[in-house]
């Protein structure tokens, strides 16, 4: 007789334990079906995710989407399997963290839908707008309505150009808005909802295992 | 085990990607999909864009995405690749290279340095490589009988949706249970066996696997056992399905009528036998054994590969004619190897598909070159002698006789450009002067092309000595050296 129990960590599922009772030739094949499974748990958890709006109402970058489509079964063994989440992106989002730049000094994080999923450079030659710092403001700004022509009342701004930064004149009175926040970094919370629950893997790798029996038994039959 | 912290690379989506070659290509998006899937499949090309350069650089960056790099700065810090960083660093590059969109049609899907041209190129890139990936996972013989169907579902919501119940009923594909939240009209769910020939038939791309087509939206959902019993996609007792280990082989033929020369030398250049020109049409050729342990080989590893064995079998037996016979044989320069690089690339390239014709003039010496030749040839290879003139090609490439081949290459004045697009047809203007040369700067080669093509003739040729000799050589136009 055949038996198969799973256990899960409590408040985790990074590591399941598959206890098998009694003697299973095709170790290797029950491995990767479990772990095919636990892939498609996981693809189905992130693409729920993906059909929830975006919180600012903005069009949708389909993160979630991504992970799952990054999310497959990596290795099989007679002794277990890996399953992949493909994307650098993920880890942060389970655990949480910080996030700081790496080449430039300060974070943009886009304050309007059209300069979402864009870099600053990007979005510049997209919409052929110059961007440009306001001392004393943590943001990018753009243009948006022509000022007075008179040089009285004109306020300096720096904006880059290559790798050069420029000092130029805003015309009084122009219209402006913020295209980009400056952070030096950002928190990311860790998403308890990041992974489907232990429960859920755990029901669904029971099943799988029972259904694995199934198939076999029905072969040998 | 699973382990969030370390993510580990698709092997199969890095090996998919990593074996397109990037063919720079005049072609439009519309003329690109009636290619083979199998050319499709093994280039790495976007509509409209020529220089490849540009396509390497993107492939470069998505490859580094895929095989999830970690790229060092000078700072110490290490970054990795994302959507907005490719477009961003794209757009720096092409700037680089001197690329400029038509005024007319900045900022929009023809222009390659666009925002939105440049995304579409990851996502379908990046979609079509971690298709491949999983399919290839899900054809085995354990998890096709664990998981035998898969659900066409919407995975990203889009305002306006092509109604794929009716793209999959036309191609006879069958409807399960009730239907789902994407179609609620559609008579069930779009469900079919993992083998069944419908995932090909519903794709723009002749793929079994996603994407289906531009920005579809569309993605796959596996049906495992359990529920295909349950919907009656499968029965207790039905055969188990045979994995498929050849996606790919579609046998089409594509037209390509109006396609330049030098489009059609680029993919000679890429693809060499595997591909056929039949007049207008293009097909691909190259079927692999999956017992052979070089089935395994890029079409690009196994050219090099056979042109290098081709090459280094001639280079003996040239060495042994030329210590063996009465110097008299043989002309002037041959025993100070003045001709050897040149003979051995020439007549290699031929021999792998990748240059349609060797053809030289050696007046009294012809006899004898064409028999040592004709010694490291493989028999598919053709070599004649007409009037002092050595001829070598391949006739399931080539289709024209040797009287044709002589009228062309020697009769007056000389047309040789006719046949290959580029040699001695000086009747073309403007004409641009190629120049190979060795790297201390010693001649290895040289001819006349037409100056718009003559970069891709350079190059195609370059590469023959590559092949054959594995070193370095500079390419020059005009006196001017350029990037190879």
């Amino acid at each position: 007789m055949i038996s198969i129990s799973v256990k899960i960590e409590p408040n985790s599922i990074k590591q399941i334990t598959v206890e098998l009772q009694g003697k299973i030739d095709d170790r290797k094949g029950l491995n990767k079906v479990l772990a095919s499974r636990l892939a498609d748990e996981l693809q189905d958890h992130f693409r729920r995710k993906n059909a929830k709006p975006n919180k600012r109402g903005w069009a949708k970058k389909n993160f979630w989407n991504q992970l799952a489509n990054a999310t497959a079964v990596s290795s099989v063994s007679d002794s277990g399997a890996v399953v992949t989440v493909a994307e650098e992106r993920f880890r942060i989002h389970v655990t949480g963290g910080v996030i700081t730049p790496k080449k430039a000094k300060m974070l943009t994080i886009p304050l309007i839908e059209a300069a979402n999923g864009l870099m600053a450079s990007s979005y510049a030659q997209k919409f052929n707008r110059r961007l440009f710092t306001i001392p004393g403001r943590n943001a990018l700004f753009e243009r948006t309505g022509q000022g007075s022509e008179s040089v009285i009342g004109q306020t300096n701004v720096r904006a880059r150009q290559g790798k050069r930064t420029l000092t130029i004149p805003l015309a009084a009175r122009s219209t402006i808005r913020p295209v980009y926040a400056l952070v030096p970094r950002a928190t990311i919370p860790a998403d308890p909802d990041a992974l489907p629950s232990a429960e859920k893997i755990q029901t669904a790798l029971l099943e799988e295992a029972a259904d694995w029996l199934d198939a076999t038994l029905s072969d040998l039959a | 085990m699973i382990d969030f912290t370390t993510p580990i690379p698709l092997e199969d989506a890095v090996q998919s990607l990593g074996a397109k070659t990037p063919l720079g290509s005049a072609l439009r998006s519309a003329e690109l999909e009636r290619l083979p899937v199998e050319i499709r499949e093994r280039a790495f090309f976007s509509a409209t864009v020529e220089n490849e350069r540009i396509l390497a650089e993107m492939q470069r960056r998505i490859l580094q995405r895929v095989q999830l790099v970690r790229e060092q700065l000078a700072n110490g810090e290490s970054v990795t690749m994302d959507r907005g960083r490719f477009i961003a660093e794209m757009q720096d590059e092409l700037d680089r290279l001197g690329y400029r969109p038509d005024p007319e049609k900045a900022g929009g899907l023809q222009d390659v340095s666009s925002a939105g041209r440049l995304g579409l190129i990851w996502d379908m890139q990046l979609a079509q490589a971690q298709g491949y990936a999983k399919w290839k996972t899900g054809q085995d013989k354990d998890l096709l009988k664990a998981a035998p169907a898969q659900e066409l579902i919407r995975v990203e919501s889009r305002r306006e949706r092509r109604l794929w119940p009716t793209i999959w009923a036309a191609a006879g594909g069958k409807f399960y249970g009730e239907p789902g939240p994407d179609y609620p009209g559609a008579p069930g769910r779009m469900i079919a066996l993992k083998t069944d020939p419908i995932w090909t038939a519903i794709s723009r791309f002749g793929t079994p696997w996603p994407p289906f087509d531009w920005g579809s939206g569309m993605g796959l959902r596996n049906v495992r056992r359990r529920e295909a019993l349950e919907l009656g996609v499968i029965k207790r007792d039905d055969k188990a399905q045979q994995p498929l280990s050849t996606p790919l082989n579609s046998g089409l033929g594509a037209s390509v009528k109006g396609l330049p020369d030098s489009s059609r030398e680029r993919f000679r250049d890429a693809f060499g036998d595997a591909i056929r020109f039949d007049g207008d049409t293009i097909s691909y050729e190259r079927q692999p054994d999956p017992s052979d342990e070089r089935s395994q080989e890029t079409v690009r590893e196994s050219l090099q590969r056979r042109a290098r064995e081709i090459a280094d079998d001639g280079r003996g037996r040239i060495v042994r004619a030329r210590s063996e016979d009465d110097a008299s044989a043989w002309p002037s320069g041959f025993e100070t190897r003045e001709f050897e690089d040149e003979i051995l690339s020439s007549t290699a390239a031929v021999a792998v598909g990748r240059k349609q014709l060797y053809h030289d003039e050696w007046a009294g010496f012809a006899e004898n070159i064409a028999r040592l030749i004709r010694e490291w040839l493989p028999d598919e290879v053709a070599v004649a002698v007409r009037d002092g003139h050595v001829y070598a090609w391949r006739e399931d490439l080539l289709t024209a006789g040797l009287d044709e081949l002589h009228e062309l290459s020697a009769g007056y004045p000389p047309r040789n450009g006719k046949l290959l697009g580029y040699g001695q047809d000086f009747g073309v203007e403007p004409y641009a002067v190629v120049s190979l040369r060795r790297a201390d700067g010693t001649p290895a080669y040289g001819f006349q092309a037409p100056a718009p093509a003559a970069s891709t003739f350079a190059k195609a040729r370059a590469r023959d000595f590559i092949d054959a000799t594995g070193e370095a050589i500079r390419i020059f136009i005009d006196g001017k050296e350029v990037t190879p």
